[in-house]
């Protein structure tokens, strides 16, 4: 178990980083999707990059009786992206003078809608529709249970509803 | 619309979505940027296609003057007046390949002892003031610390700590911030450069104010200063005045002295552009180092720009360039405390409208991306 492995000590760092090499690759891809869902697209590469550069820093903390492999490691994906936008935000000031255009047809709508939902809403709304999670990772990923995330999930729904449907 | 549309829909979209996302970098090659203890600034994704660019055509001005710097720690100014413009020349090629990565091995980090503050020097400083939402100014000032050990150190995750000083020593603004988003520590050679910097805000106007960076890099009480004597830095008592500007550190690089990688770089472009002229702007380059930094062979640089959050294209860069430097017209090499202002232009695509960044780096030589820099722009 890649698992077992991460938490076996240093024998060789080599040895350690294959490991742990191994230990990502089946999820790299959620860890890339969930980083270009939540980040500015363009530094989604970053926001990955730096998200696996925590795992591995923080590689002996990962408890396999707590959650999923992929679900901690969307949980520091997720937390990277929040730490980068909330970088861009300071750095990049030109960015409030955005000109906002006009969604053309429904599926922007939805799009833009999404990007109005909380930091909790979304993530939600991003691990279980976007990346495809079941509830129970999700719950994990977002550290809370599973009846907190189907609530969030339906306060976001009631929220995109009058969003995108103007009520 | 009821719950059951909305969620029909989230699901049709997240199906859609998953089907047309595309792979990015692969884990192998951040796996090694990671084993090279330097952030990724996402070059590596967009230099892997090659034959991107070549649908591309740029044209480049490159057009150089020398920034003296008296003596060290160097005060270049604020504005941007001391630039000399000639001709430009058009020197697209195609976006060069990466070599291979180095392997991956974080066990060299994880041996070397922390670095401690007394064992840097700060070097010159670039400083920019960037026009900012309504009366806001922002100033981004960077600076380079040389590593005067005689072993590797490790920089610590926490980053550097960076303030702001006043004459007095006193500290201006919201006090010290420190970087926590290193995410891995890095290990520092003796000689290496650490490229870092802060940014903050000002709502309520602009004083000539002598004003000193501070850095604390590593274990230590004393901080390294980069002492500036800006022409105009916001008042003190506008810096930070607002929660959401505060002194923002700059996450570090760290970058061989005499290597292009360590060259400070900051990008001069109006906010607004009209997308079917040629967009023009400038980037300043300063060499930091106490290395000469050679610009043979003539080095290639990359231009992006790219739609930022929000945007549902598959294809996140609307334009992807490189170009040759001009080097017809510029130096054989960049003495250190040396600065040239390389004017730039890119063409970008007529379809492409709205808010996008710009982005401007050197081409790797070898498999690191080399840092880059940004601005936002808007097309219209």
């Amino acid at each position: 178990m890649a698992e077992t492995v991460l938490s076996a000590g240093r024998s060789s760092g080599a040895v350690e980083s294959s490991a742990f090499a191994d230990f990502v690759r089946p999820h790299w891809e959620a860890m890339q999707g969930l980083a270009a869902r939540l980040a500015d697209q363009v530094n989604a590469d970053d926001v990955v990059q730096d998200a696996l550069a925590v795992a591995w820093r923080k590689r002996a903390q990962f408890d396999a009786d707590r959650g999923t492999p992929r679900a901690w490691l969307l949980a520091i994906t997720a937390d990277q992206a929040r730490k980068h936008r909330r970088r861009l935000r300071l750095i990049a000031p030109l960015r409030e003078e955005a000109v906002i255009v006009p969604s053309i047809d429904a599926d922007l709508d939805l799009h833009a809608a999404i990007l109005k939902l909380s930091g909790r809403q979304r993530l939600a709304v991003e691990l279980y529709y976007f990346i495809g999670l079941p509830i129970s990772e999700v719950a994990t990923a977002m550290s809370c249970s599973e009846g907190t995330v189907k609530s969030t999930l339906s306060d976001a729904r009631a929220k995109l509803r009058v969003l995108v449907g103007g009520e | 619309m009821d719950e059951f549309d909305i969620s029909e829909r989230l699901e049709n979209e997240g199906r859609r979505w998953r089907a047309l996302s595309t792979p990015g970098r692969s884990l192998d090659a951040s796996l090694a940027a990671l084993g090279n203890d330097q952030p990724s600034h996402g070059w590596v994704r967009w230099a892997m296609p090659a034959a991107a660019a070549a649908a591309v055509v740029i044209a480049l001005t490159a057009t150089f003057t020398v920034i003296s710097h008296p003596g060290r720690p160097a005060t270049p100014p604020l504005a941007t007046a001391q630039v000399a413009e000639v001709p430009w020349a058009a020197n697209p090629v195609s976006i060069p390949p990466m070599s291979s990565p180095p392997a991956f091995d974080g066990s060299a980090v994880d041996g070397a002892p922390k670095c401690a503050t007394a064992d840097f020097t700060a070097g010159s400083v670039s400083a920019v003031a960037l026009p900012g939402a309504a009366s806001a100014v922002w100033t981004l000032i960077r600076t380079a610390l040389t590593y005067r050990g005689d072993a590797p150190c490790r920089l610590s995750s926490r980053g550097p700590g960076v303030k702001l000083l006043g004459a007095s020593g006193t500290i201006l603004g919201t006090g010290e911030d420190t970087f926590d988003d290193l995410v891995s520590d890095a290990l520092v050679r003796p000689g290496q450069l650490v490229l870092t910097g802060a940014t903050w805000s000002s709502s309520c106007g602009m004083r000539e104010t002598p004003t000193r960076l501070a850095l604390t890099m590593g274990t230590g009480a004393s901080a390294v200063s980069a002492s500036l004597k800006l022409g105009k830095l916001p008042s003190p008592g506008c810096l930070g005045a607002s929660d959401a500007y505060p002194v923002l550190g700059e996450r570090p690089v760290v970058a061989d002295s005499g290597s292009l990688g360590s060259l400070l770089t900051s990008i001069s472009a109006s906010a607004k552009h009209a997308r079917t002229e040629p967009l023009e702007f400038s980037v300043l380059v300063t060499n930091p180092g106490s290395a000469v930094v050679p610009l043979t062979p003539c080095p290639v640089f990359l231009i992006s720009l790219s739609h930022p959050t929000g945007a549902v294209s598959p294809d996140r860069h609307a334009v992807q360039a490189a170009g040759r430097l001009n080097c017809a017209a510029a130096p054989a090499s960049l003495a250190p405390g040396a600065s040239l202002r390389l004017l730039m232009r890119v063409d970008p695509d007529a379809s492409t409208s709205g808010e996008l960044r710009l982005a401007w780096g050197w081409a790797g030589v070898t498999a690191q991306p080399l840092r880059s820099t940004t601005a936002s722009i808007v097309l219209h």
